[in-house]
C-alpha cells in the first residue's frame, strides 16, 4: 500500500555549467553557497509562482537539518513544493501517502524471510531517502505517525533488533490539511514539536495565479526541473550553516523570546528548549542564505513566526478572545527588546 | 453701503456702468475715511468734556465725506476733490457756528470770518485757562471741527484719491496725538481700539475698492463685495500676531511706567516749558521725572520763600481757573499794597528776592507774598490788590530772565492768630467765601468732623490742616491719575476725600473749601515750594549776600491761604511731605518731628541726611518721592535679564547636552573606528526628528521603517544602510572572525547625509524640536509599538 515514488537518484550527477565546482577558499565557499541556494530557489520559483518566502523557508529548514510541516488547505501546492525541492536537489526522494490504514512498517520497512539465504532481510521502507514527502500526515493513525516521527528525531530505524541509519541529509516534508477538515487525526503536541517549522502556503496572489493558469495548462512544470544541487552540495552547505556565528546578544534574545512565551498569560504551553534550539538553527541557516556568517536578531524574529507558533498551546480564554498562536507570538516579539551587544552604553535602548 | 448704488440703466453703454461702479467704490471709501476719523476723534473725549461735541464733529465729517463724494460723482478733476471737501467743511462750519452772520445762512461772508476769529481766540482762552476736560464751548468745538475736518480731507485724499490707504494712518495719528499728549491717561484702551478699528476699516475699504475696480476692469459678472473667508482669516491672523507681538514687546521692554515715560509711553514734550496755566500743568509738572524748568531765586529772608504766581478763588465751577479780573487790576507802577491791610500792630518783614525764571513761561509773575514793588521787568504789568497777583498786561507768557521783588509780609505768630475772632461777613469780597450750592455732602461732613471741638478760626484752620496732614492721607502723584481725577473741581475733591490720596492741588483745595465751609474766607495759592539751596550767594543791592535757591517743575505747589481779620491772608500747608509748614501753623500738641519740620531752613538741606528734616522739600530722588526712576527702571531690567538668561538656559540646555553627546560619539568613533557610536548617533538623530524607535526594533527593522517613513532619498537611504550594516557586523558578527578590514567601515559622513535627509523630511516645528528638545535625550518618551503594529503578524506569518 505504500506509494513509493523514487526519483532518479543518480548520485554525482552534475548538470554541465549549472553547478560551480567547490572552491577551497572561504570566499569561494560563500560564493558557491549563495549560488547554489539561489539556483535551488529559482528552480522552485519556476514551478510554484509567488511563493518565494515559503520556498526560502523550506530551503532554510533543509539546511538547518530540520523537518518541515506544510499545513494548508488542499490544492495550494504543498506537495508540489515538496516535490520541486526534491527534484531541484539531486537526491533520493520518496513520497508516502498517509492513509488511516497505513502501518508503521509501511513507513520504516519490514524484515522479510529470504528463502534462498534462509535468513531475514530488512527491506527498507520509504523513509530511507534524503527527502521524504509525507502527504496528509494527519490522515494516518497515531501509531504510524509516531513511527515516522521517531525516525525524524533519531535519524535511524530500529527493526527486529537491527538499527539502520537513515540517509544524510534527511528531511521530512510533511503536509497536512487543517485540523477542522474531516477524517484527520491531529498531530499531538509532542510530535508537532519535532517539526522545525510549520509553513502555510496560502493562496497565490492574482498575478501569480494567472501566470500559473497559463504556464501549467499542458505540461507539468515539474518535468522541466533539473537537479541544480547535489547531495554533496547540500552537505557542504549544512556544514557551513553549522559554522554561522551566533553572538551572545542573539542567544539572549532567543532565550528572552522563549521566556516570554512561557510566562505569557494567554499561552498554556510556551516554547520548549528544543524549539529555541531549532529556532536558532533555522536562524543560522537563514543568515547563511542571506550571505552572512553571523545571526542577526532580525533572523530570529522573522523565523520565530514559522518555528514557534505550531508549538504553542493557548489558554481557553485566548482562544475565546480570538487570539491565534501567530498573533500572540507577534505580540510577544513586539515586547522583547533587542539586546544590545555588551559594551554598549546603558540608557535608552536603541535599535 | 450698496443700497445707494443706482442700478445701471439699460440703455447706457457698457463702459458707463463700469465707471460708475468705480465711483461707487470711491464713495464708499470716502465714507469709510470719515467714519474712521470720527472713531479716532472719539478719544478726544476727556480733552473735551462730555459727548456733546460729537454731534457737530460728526456733522462736519459727514459734510466732508459728502463733498468729496459729490466731487467724485460729478467726476471733477482729482485735484479738486480735496478742495470740494474743504468747501463742504467751510459750508457746514458756517451753518453750525455763524449762520446768522452768513449770507442765506450758508455762504460765508466777511462777518463769518470775523466770527471765526472770535471763536479761535475764545478757544485759545479756553485752552490757556482751563484744565482738561475743558468745557465744549463754541470756540473749542469750532476748532475741533475745523481741525478734524481738515484731517478728514487729508485722510480721504490719501486713502481714496491717492490710493494709499495705509498712509492714511498718518492723518489718524494726528487726531490721536492731541489726546495722547494732553490726557493724563493718554488715549486709553477704548480710544485706541476705536482708532485701530477705524484704520482697519480704511484698509478693508481700500482692498475692497481695489478688488472692485479690478473686477470691473475685467467686466466680471459677479463682483465680490466682501473679502473671502480665507482672506479674512489671514487678515485676522496677521492682526492677532501683531497684537501679540505688541503685547510681548511691551512686556519685554521695561520702564514704560517709569524712567523716561512716567505715565506710560505718552508724549510729554509740551511740558517742557512750565506754567502756561498753573493748574493745568501742575500735576504734570509734579510727575516730571527729571528736573525741568529750573528757576533760581536769591533772597535775604531767613525763611524759605514760596514763589506765588496766582491764586484761585472761584470754587463755583466744575473746574477752577485763575480769574484775571481785568477790571480790578492796577498798573504796576510804584508801590503795591494789599487791600484790607492787616492790623498795623503786627510787625511786617521786608524781604528782597532776586528771581530768575528763564524757562518759566506764564503770564503770571512769580513773586513771594506779598509783593510791594517789582523792578527789572519790561512791558506792562498789572496787579490785583485783593490777591496780590501780578499779570502781564499784554498776556505775554515769555520767560523772564531776572527781576527783583520786594515783599512785605506781616510776621504772624500763633499767639496773635489765636486771639482773633471770626472775620465779619463783609471783610472780604464774596468770591473768597462763596461755595457752590451743590457742594458734595462729604465735604461738608468732613469739614464739620475735622473742626469738631476747635474754637475760633485759627484753631479751626489748624484742625483742618492737621486733619489733612493726618496719617490717613497719602501724598500720591499716581493714585489720582489712576483714578482719573487729575485736576480740581468739587467732584474731584469729594473723590479725594474718599480715597484720601492725592497731591498738593487736592490737599490745598480741600482745605480751602472746608475752611469756607466753616466760615473762614480762603483762596488757593499756586506757585512753587521753596526748593533747595544751591549753596551759592548773590550780592545784594546794598552789600548784603543773598542765599540762592533753586526750584524746578517738581516743586510746583498749591497751598491754601486763609483770611484772618486783623492778620490778613495767611498761608497754611496741608500737603504732607511737601512744602514747609509755617511756624504759626504748627499746633502745640504736634509731636517733635512735625515741629522740627516747621520753618526748616533750606540751607540745612545741604547736609546729606538731616535727621530732623524728614521730608521738608525733599530731594527729587529721595525715598519719599513717589517715583524713583532709577530703582523702578533697574529692577525690571534685572528681572527681565535674569528671566531671559533662565529662559535661554532652559532652551539651550537640551541642545547643549545633545551637542555634547554627538561630540563624544564623534571622538569615540574617531578614536576607535567603532561603528556603534556612529549608529547610535544616526538613530538618535532619527528619534530627534520624530521617528520613534519601538522597544522591539532591531537595527534592521528600524532602519527599514525609517527609510520608508521619512522617505529618505536614495543616497541617504544607502548611507543609512551602510551604517546599519557596519553596526550589525560589529555587534553580532564573530569578533574572532575576519578583522576590521573585512567588515564594512562606518563613516561619520554618512551620519551627516542622513541628518540632512531627515531634516528635509520634516516640518519646521519638528526641526526646531529636534534642535531644542531632542527626543533622544528623554528616554521616558520612548514609545512601545502602536496598537496597530502589535496586531501586525510577524513576517513570515502563518496564513491560511
Amino acid at each position: 500500500m505504500d506509494t513509493r515514488n523514487t526519483s532518479a537518484a543518480t548520485a554525482g550527477f552534475d548538470a554541465p555549467g549549472a553547478v560551480a565546482p567547490f572552491a577551497g577558499s572561504a570566499a569561494g565557499e560563500a560564493d558557491s553557497f549563495l549560488s547554489v541556494s539561489t539556483r535551488i530557489l529559482d528552480a522552485i520559483n519556476t514551478v510554484i509562482d509567488g511563493k518565494d518566502e515559503a520556498a526560502r523557508l523550506v530551503l532554510t529548514v533543509l539546511l538547518a537539518e530540520g523537518h518541515v510541516l506544510l499545513e494548508d488547505v488542499p490544492g495550494v501546492g504543498k506537495t508540489m513544493l515538496a516535490k520541486t525541492l526534491a527534484r531541484a536537489v539531486d537526491c533520493s526522494v520518496t513520497r508516502i501517502q498517509f492513509t488511516p490504514d497505513l502501518l508503521p512498517s509501511d513507513v520504516t520497512g519490514v524484515s522479510i524471510y529470504n528463502q534462498d539465504a534462509h535468513r531475514f532481510e530488512f527491506r527498507q521502507g520509504p523513509v530511507f531517502a534524503n527527502i521524504v514527502i509525507g502527504d496528509e500526515i494527519n490522515r494516518a493513525s497515531a501509531k504510524t505517525q509516531s513511527a515516522l516521527l521517531e525516525c525524524m528525531e533519531e535519524r535511524q530505524v530500529t527493526v527486529d533488533g537491527g538499527t539502520y541509519r537513515l540517509a544524510e541529509p534527511f528531511m521530512v516534508v510533511a503536509t497536512q490539511n487543517p485540523l477542522e477538515m474531516e477524517g484527520t487525526y491531529a498531530l499531538p503536541e509532542a510530535q508537532r514539536d519535532r517539526f522545525m517549522a510549520r509553513i502555510s502556503l496560502g493562496y497565490p496572489d492574482t498575478a501569480s495565479e494567472i501566470e500559473m493558469l497559463e504556464t501549467h495548462q499542458s505540461v507539468s512544470p515539474l518535468e522541466s526541473i533539473v537537479p541544480v544541487a547535489s547531495v554533496r552540495d547540500i552537505a557542504a552547505m549544512t556544514a557551513k550553516v553549522r559554522d554561522v556565528y551566533v553572538s551572545a546578544a542573539v542567544k539572549e534574545y532567543t532565550v528572552a523570546i522563549g521566556a516570554v512565551t512561557r510566562e505569557h498569560p494567554f499561552i498554556r504551553l510556551g516554547a520548549s528548549p528544543r524549539a529555541l534550539l531549532q529556532l536558532l538553527r533555522a536562524s543560522k541557516a537563514r543568515a547563511a542564505l542571506e550571505g552572512r556568517d553571523f545571526v542577526l536578531p532580525d533572523d530570529v524574529a522573522r523565523l520565530a513566526g514559522s518555528v514557534l507558533p505550531h508549538r504553542l498551546i493557548l489558554e481557553r480564554q485566548a482562544l475565546g478572545a480570538g487570539e491565534t498562536p501567530a498573533s500572540l507570538l507577534a505580540a510577544v516579539l513586539s515586547k522583547v527588546p533587542v539586546p544590545r551587544p555588551p559594551g554598549a552604553r546603558a540608557g535608552m535602548t536603541r535599535p | 453701503m450698496t443700497a445707494t448704488l443706482a442700478p445701471p440703466e439699460p440703455r447706457q453703454s457698457e463702459p458707463r456702468p463700469r465707471r460708475r461702479r468705480t465711483g461707487d467704490a470711491q464713495w464708499v471709501g470716502g465714507a469709510v475715511c470719515a467714519a474712521a476719523v470720527l472713531l479716532c476723534a472719539l478719544s478726544i473725549h476727556g480733552v473735551l468734556d462730555g459727548f456733546a461735541w460729537v454731534w457737530p464733529l460728526g456733522t462736519a465729517l459727514a459734510a466732508v465725506a459728502a463733498g468729496t463724494a459729490l466731487a467724485r460723482w460729478f467726476r471733477l478733476p482729482t485735484a479738486l476733490v480735496p478742495a470740494a471737501g474743504m468747501a463742504a467743511l467751510a459750508l457746514i462750519l458756517t451753518v453750525m457756528f455763524s449762520a446768522d452772520a452768513a449770507f442765506l445762512g450758508i455762504l460765508p461772508t466777511g462777518a463769518t470770518l470775523g466770527r471765526a476769529q472770535a471763536l479761535l481766540s475764545a478757544a485759545q482762552t479756553t485752552v490757556i485757562t482751563q484744565v482738561i476736560p475743558v468745557n465744549p464751548d463754541a470756540g473749542v468745538v469750532f476748532v475741533a471741527c475745523l481741525a478734524v475736518g481738515l484731517i478728514a480731507v487729508l485722510v480721504d485724499t490719501l486713502a481714496v484719491t491717492l490710493r494709499m490707504p495705509a498712509a492714511s494712518g498718518f492723518g489718524l495719528f494726528t487726531v490721536l496725538l492731541v489726546p495722547a499728549i494732553i490726557k493724563p491717561q493718554s488715549v486709553g484702551v477704548a480710544g485706541f481700539t476705536a482708532a485701530a478699528a477705524g484704520y482697519l476699516l480704511i484698509l478693508a475699504a481700500g482692498t475692497w475698492q481695489e478688488r472692485r475696480e479690478r473686477s470691473a476692469a475685467h467686466a466680471a459678472p459677479d463682483v465680490p463685495t466682501r473679502p473671502s473667508g480665507a482672506q479674512a482669516a489671514g487678515a485676522a491672523g496677521i492682526g492677532a500676531a501683531a497684537v501679540v507681538a505688541a503685547l510681548l514687546v511691551s512686556l519685554a521692554i521695561p520702564g514704560f511706567n517709569a524712567g523716561a515715560f512716567p505715565q506710560g509711553a505718552r508724549f510729554n514734550f509740551l511740558n517742557g516749558s512750565t506754567g502756561l496755566n498753573p493748574v493745568v500743568s501742575l500735576g504734570n509738572d509734579l510727575r516730571q521725572p527729571t528736573a525741568t524748568g529750573r528757576i533760581t531765586y536769591a533772597t535775604d529772608s531767613t525763611r524759605p520763600v514760596y514763589l506765588r504766581s496766582t491764586t484761585l478763588e472761584d470754587f463755583s465751577g466744575t473746574r477752577w481757573a485763575p480769574d484775571t479780573r481785568e477790571n480790578e487790576r492796577k498798573s504796576l507802577a510804584g508801590e503795591m499794597a494789599p487791600a484790607g491791610s492787616a492790623d498795623p500792630a503786627i510787625p511786617t518783614e521786608t524781604v528782597r528776592t532776586l528771581i530768575s525764571s528763564p524757562s518759566y513761561a506764564s503770564p503770571w509773575l512769580l513773586a513771594p507774598y506779598a509783593p510791594s514793588s517789582v523792578s527789572g521787568l519790561d512791558g506792562a504789568w498789572t496787579w490785583d490788590p485783593t490777591t496780590m497777583t501780578i499779570l502781564s498786561g499784554s498776556g505775554s507768557s515769555e520767560p523772564r530772565s531776572g527781576y527783583e521783588v520786594v515783599s512785605e509780609s506781616p510776621v504772624v505768630t500763633s499767639e496773635a492768630l489765636s486771639g482773633l475772632r471770626a472775620a465779619p461777613a463783609d471783610a472780604v469780597e464774596p468770591r473768597f467765601t462763596d461755595l457752590p450750592g451743590d457742594l458734595p455732602q462729604i465735604i461738608r461732613d468732613t469739614a464739620r468732623e475735622a473742626v469738631a471741638g476747635a474754637d475760633g478760626p485759627y484753631a479751626q484752620a489748624l484742625a483742618l490742616q492737621s486733619y489733612l496732614r493726618g496719617p490717613q492721607f497719602d501724598y500720591s502723584l499716581e493714585a489720582p491719575v489712576e483714578g482719573g481725577y487729575d485736576g480740581n473741581g468739587m467732584g474731584v475733591l469729594s473723590r479725594f476725600l474718599e480715597q484720601k490720596s492725592g497731591y498738593c492741588i487736592h490737599f490745598a483745595s480741600a482745605m480751602a473749601v472746608m475752611a469756607r465751609e466753616v466760615g473762614i474766607p480762603s483762596r488757593m495759592g499756586l506757585g512753587y515750594a521753596p526748593g533747595r539751596a544751591t549753596g551759592n550767594t548773590l550780592p545784594g543791592p546794598d552789600g548784603t549776600e543773598l542765599d540762592e535757591y533753586a526750584v524746578d517743575a517738581r516743586d510746583a505747589h498749591a497751598w491754601p491761604e486763609l483770611y484772618f481779620e486783623g492778620a490778613g491772608w495767611v498761608r497754611f500747608e496741608p500737603t504732607p511731605s511737601r512744602g514747609v509748614v509755617p511756624s504759626y501753623a504748627v499746633q502745640r500738641q504736634q509731636n517733635a518731628a512735625s515741629a522740627a519740620q516747621a520753618d526748616a531752613d533750606p540751607r540745612d538741606m545741604r547736609n546729606p541726611a538731616p535727621p530732623a528734616l524728614p521730608s521738608a522739600a525733599p530731594e527729587p530722588d529721595a525715598q519719599s518721592q513717589p517715583l524713583e526712576p532709577g530703582e523702578t527702571a533697574a529692577a525690571p531690567w534685572a528681572g527681565v535679564g535674569i528671566g531671559l538668561l533662565v529662559a535661554g538656559a532652559a532652551v539651550l540646555t537640551p541642545w547643549a547636552l545633545r551637542r555634547r553627546r554627538t561630540g563624544l560619539r564623534r571622538s569615540e568613533h574617531a578614536g576607535s573606528g567603532r561603528a556603534a557610536p556612529v549608529w547610535s548617533e544616526a538613530t538618535d538623530l532619527a528619534q530627534d526628528f520624530g521617528y520613534r524607535a519601538r522597544t522591539a526594533d532591531s537595527p534592521r527593522s528600524y532602519a527599514e521603517r525609517l527609510s520608508s517613513q521619512a522617505g529618505l532619498p536614495q543616497p541617504a537611504a544607502n548611507a543609512l544602510a551602510r551604517l546599519r550594516a557596519a553596526y550589525e557586523a560589529e555587534a553580532y558578527a564573530d569578533p574572532a572572525g575576519p578583522g576590521p578590514a573585512g567588515k564594512p567601515p562606518a563613516d561619520w559622513q554618512d551620519v551627516e547625509t542622513v541628518r540632512t535627509a531627515l531634516r528635509g523630511s520634516v516640518t519646521v516645528p519638528a526641526r526646531l524640536r529636534a534642535v531644542f528638545v531632542p527626543a533622544s535625550l528623554f528616554p521616558a518618551q520612548r514609545t512601545g509599538p502602536t496598537p496597530a503594529a502589535s496586531r501586525e503578524p510577524a513576517k513570515p506569518s502563518s496564513r491560511r
